[in-house]
């Protein structure tokens, strides 16, 4: 099965590059940080003595909990908004990485993977910009469309149908959001391979190529993104098991769920590149590419494959 | 004994007295139909023997039953109209020569939205569905005809009034002018027909397709207070407009309520179950009778599963919507858990029935009512065990049965009495089953107890000062109503049982109840009791009355904040140097291993304006603990100790007495900080925000 062949090669790809993953993770890590050591010394400073607090160390604690945030929030709400301005600046940085890492499953005449990283980064930037604000268009209105179509059909049953109905109705509004949520992203995926493959800057055809390219092996390109989705959920699920083990009710404890945190974290980030490994390597496996750039062409299918 | 006529008419001749062709009451035909009807039923009566009478439910009656309803009334499922006839006899309960009524017409808050209650609730309330542009969404309450029997008809003697606010467009209560005063302790007897069309429910009352939740659906006399019940110093009408906040208050009485709809109904009702006839036209009546109730409302519906059950003498029926039918004993566990406390802790329920409605969710609106012996509850598909909805609701309404029903307080001018008492019994009994850290919700390790909850309400609130709980429902006009009236007056009574003692407390509530059930106190009549039980019980320990507490936390609006300001452990100088000792110099010894003495200090800070008498817990670094008692009244308290050992930490109220302390974190402080809170919650920011970015960067 080509599908499994093209995990296999993403693997190997995103394992070759696993330094280029760590220093991504690094920038994670130190955004994260900043916010981390604000709190905690902001905490320490004004609340270290208030040992009503300790009790939220061992179990959550309804009252304490808000009365914390009835007295205190004001002084949380700057981090929250401080997390939204991270989040925003590594979506530039996403942005940003995806044509270095792509430079780099290309193959590069620079020895150094991190000079090649970050040359290929440098290169693509504003194209992948372009096509990041083209595709966060289309997410949104998208999202629009199905959430006013769903909720029109919610509204009118809700005064009519019965619970198991709604239910379902809620589910399949869910599900719709999803599936478009994961095809324009898988979309996305390949307008940026084309975009790296074929060095071009025209975004809008990258797109439309990437789009047939989709939709004709839909059931492939969507297999392959949706199983490789399963890895961070289970990675979850996992995470959620360890951190009920451990528990984090003391500072070994702390600690030990720190380096779980941390792996869980850098895992999930490599799995968003094997995802787009495997990707890169399903779109050309079933490409047969003529001479001319195939953005300029039609996508010719090699059907034989 | 009583014994309805509308019933017996209604069991002998079955469909006769309803019209065939438009399927409900016509009034002229209603009189034709009476005359011929009464004289084949007197000739009847004597085979009309007892199983077909109304079954006296109290040998003796339990309250003053001040009026006594006779209501026939037919469901038309299509128009949801209900076309009735209401014989209503009210007996002047005081001294004077009443020459008004007053009734509540309360479907008519629904007819549009210049209502008092439309304006008040912006047009929502708590349900959804409602369409102002159909017709059949609107509701409202026609009196077509009134008069007195044996006299004067008094149709056109009414006239809408608006005691409340003025509102000329409200029509909710109305005031009928009596040619001849009713005297002191007669019996006046009216005939009321009456057309109320129910509205689509979005609030309490009305229908959802066939789905049907009748409450404030008939004409209902207003309470005539009289020197002696609650504030009143002279005879007058106690007959307020429907609020968006409140709308019960009513005097005592026995009801026979005759109800006709198609035979595919399933019903419920206030009361208990007289009969149930089958007539020729595919429709049933059901006769219901209820005694020593302030109110009567009824349900029904062909998708009920109704479930019955028994709680010591109590019969329990249980109305569930088929899609809740796996929630049947979290319903029915929660109704006995409720039965069972206040039995144990307040007094006894004395009606015989309870009737528990469970809404469809295009009806929620109806849902998480009160009535007496009739309650609605609420719930949705495949609810998480972990979510107390059902069991809460079931709890809260069921013990409206003690405060509106059987104490029967005036809602609209004392609605704590009801709402919030109501609360703090919620929380004792939601706490005691179903555990103080989760009977409010317990899922993914997010926990709350109904307490803790209902606390949070109140000192959560962004402005806790807003107002006091002592106002009328509808002057809450810039909100805070419920934050007050059920939450904060819920921390207010556990406060007050923290100062007093759960058993004093108890017999404060006990007292209470027993003294003033079937009567409207009001809230100076619990003061009242508080303060006799209190001074009984404890002498003089919180002075003479305990008046200064509620003028602290019902009647005024500050918050009460207590704050352990600083704890200082100083270490007492030893003297160096020399000294003289028989004329020579000697340099004072090196006590190196010596431990030293220190003067500790802990500072208290009252930072509200309530002062409540306050517990310091001090531990030392030796294992003692100290325990201050401050009066609370000054803005700051120092203690001091000298000795070998130092303060470690002290706690301000440690028993957890005043959950009216708006600010629990600060009651604390110690001087060996750990810091593993932090360092877990900085450790999960961190993971959190690498999350977000990660989830972010997906976008792309």
């Amino acid at each position: 099965m080509n599908i499994f062949k093209s995990y296999l090669e993403g693997f190997k790809k995103t394992s070759v590059i696993t330094r280029v993953v760590t220093i991504v993770y690094g920038v994670t890590l130190l955004l994260g940080l900043i916010l981390a050591f604000t709190f905690n010394s902001m905490m320490t400073k004004n609340l270290g003595g208030r040992f009503a607090l300790y009790d939220l160390l061992h179990d959550f604690n309804f009252t304490i909990y808000y009365d914390f945030m009835n007295h205190y929030g004001d002084m949380v709400k700057p981090l929250l908004s401080a997390m939204v301005w991270f989040g925003f600046f590594y979506f530039f940085f996403t942005v940003f990485f995806s044509g270095g890492i792509l430079k780099l499953f290309e193959g590069s005449s620079i020895r150094s993977k991190s000079q090649a990283f970050f040359a290929g980064s440098a290169k693509f930037f504003f194209r992948f910009l372009r096509l990041g604000i083209y595709i966060l268009i289309f997410q949104v209105i998208v999202f629009a469309i199905i959430a006013v179509g769903f909720s029109s059909i919610f509204n009118r049953s809700l005064p009519v149908s019965t619970e198991p109905k709604l239910f379902t109705i809620l589910v399949v509004w869910a599900a719709a959001h999803v599936i478009f949520f994961i095809f324009i992203s898988i979309v996305s995926d390949y307008a940026k391979i084309l975009l790296v493959k074929e060095d071009s800057k025209k975004v809008w055809r990258a797109i439309w190529s990437a789009f047939k390219f989709t939709v004709k092996k839909l059931y492939l390109t969507f297999p392959l993104y949706i199983i490789l989705l399963i890895v961070p959920v289970l990675l979850f699920g996992g995470y959620f098991f360890i951190e009920g083990f451990v528990g984090m009710t003391n500072t070994p404890g702390i600690l030990i769920m720190f380096f779980v945190q941390q792996i869980f974290i850098w895992t999930r980030l490599f799995t968003k590149v094997w995802i787009l490994g495997s990707e890169h390597d399903l779109f050309f496996s079933y490409l047969v590419i003529r001479s001319k750039p195939i953005i300029t062409q039609e996508i010719l299918l090699d059907e034989s494959l | 004994m009583k014994f309805s006529f509308e019933f017996m008419l209604t069991f002998v001749y079955g469909t006769m007295i309803l019209e065939p062709e438009s399927n409900h009451y016509h009034h002229n035909r209603y009189v034709r139909m009476k005359i011929k009807t009464t004289l084949i039923t007197v000739l009847l009566i004597p085979l009309l023997c007892s199983p077909l009478r109304a079954q006296i439910i109290f040998k003796q009656p339990l309250s003053q039953r001040v009026c006594n309803y006779d209501i026939s009334v037919k469901l038309d499922p299509e128009k949801k109209i209900l076309d009735g006839k209401e014989i209503l006899k009210w007996k002047n309960p005081s001294k004077d020569n009443v020459k008004e009524l007053q009734f509540h017409l309360y479907l008519n808050a629904f007819k549009n939205t210049n209502s008092t209650f439309m304006k008040e609730s912006g047009g929502e309330h708590r349900g959804f569905g409602f369409n102002e542009t159909k017709k059949e969404s609107w509701g409202y309450v026609d009196v077509l005809s009134m008069k007195r029997i044996g006299g004067e008809d008094l149709t056109t003697k009414i006239k809408f009034i608006q005691p409340d606010d003025s509102n000329k467009d409200d029509q909710t209560v109305i005031s009928v002018l009596l040619d001849k005063p009713v005297s002191p302790n007669e019996e006046i007897v009216l005939e009321i027909i009456f057309k109320s069309k129910l509205p689509r429910v979005f609030a309490r009352t009305g229908f959802a397709g066939d789905y049907f939740l009748a409450g404030q659906w008939y004409p209902k006399i207003g309470v005539y207070e009289y020197p002696g019940i609650r504030y009143a110093e002279k005879g007058q009408w106690n007959c307020h407009q429907f609020h968006a906040n409140s709308e019960f208050y009513a005097d005592f009485a026995a009801y026979d309520v005759n109800i006709t709809l198609p035979s595919n109904f399933i019903v419920g009702a206030t009361g208990v179950l007289q009969s149930k006839i089958n007539n020729k036209d595919g429709t049933s009546t059901h006769h219901y009778r209820a005694e020593d109730v302030i109110d009567f409302a009824w349900t029904a519906s062909p998708y009920y599963k109704v479930v019955n059950d028994q709680w010591h003498d109590v019969k329990i029926k249980l109305m569930v919507q088929p899609e809740h039918f796996d929630q049947t004993e979290r319903y029915i566990g929660s109704l006995k858990a409720a039965l069972e406390y206040f039995d144990k802790n307040l007094g006894k329920y004395p009606y015989t029935t309870i009737t528990v409605v469970d809404p469809p969710l295009n009806a929620i609106g109806s849902g998480g009512m009160e009535y007496p012996t009739f309650i609605t509850g609420g719930t949705i598909w495949n609810l998480q065990e972990g979510l107390k909805l059902p069991e809460r609701v079931t709890v809260h309404e069921f013990g409206h049965n003690y405060f509106m029903a059987l104490l029967a307080t005036n809602e609209f001018e004392e609605a704590f009495l009801d709402e919030g008492f109501n609360q703090y019994y919620e929380t004792r009994i939601m706490d005691k089953y179903y555990g103080e850290k989760t009977s409010f919700i317990n899922c993914f390790g997010f926990h709350a107890g109904d307490f803790e909850f209902s606390r949070q309400g109140y000192v959560g609130m962004r402005n806790p000062k807003l107002a006091e709980i002592y106002r009328k429902s509808w002057d809450y006009t810039v909100g805070g109503y419920g934050s007050f009236t059920y939450f904060k007056t819920a921390v207010m009574l556990k406060t007050l049982e923290g100062l007093v003692g759960l058993p004093t407390m108890d017999e404060i509530m006990k007292t209470y109840f027993e003294r003033w059930k079937f009567k409207h106190p009001c809230v100076k009549d619990f003061i009242a009791i508080v303060n006799e039980v209190v001074n009984k019980n404890l002498g003089r320990k919180f002075g003479d009355n305990m008046n200064w507490f509620f003028d602290e936390t019902l009647y005024g609006s500050d918050v009460c904040d207590y704050k352990l300001a600083s704890i200082a452990n100083i270490e007492k100088g030893r003297a160096k140097g020399l000294y003289d000792s028989s004329g020579v110099k000697k340099i004072y010894p090196d006590k190196k291993n010596d431990k030293p003495n220190y003067e500790s200090h802990v500072v208290v800070h009252r930072l509200g304006e309530v002062k409540l008498p306050v517990e310091v817990l001090v531990h030392f670094d030796n294992g003692k603990e100290v325990l201050e008692n401050w009066d609370g009244q000054a803005r700051t308290v120092e203690y001091k100790y000298d000795g070998k050992s130092k303060v470690v930490w002290a706690k301000v109220d440690p028993s957890y007495k005043i959950p009216l302390d708006v600010n629990l974190i600060n009651n604390t402080l110690t001087t060996e900080p750990e810091n593993g809170v932090f360092d877990k919650y900085a450790t999960q920011i961190l993971f959190w925000v690498q999350n977000v970015m990660l989830s972010l960067s997906s976008l792309f």
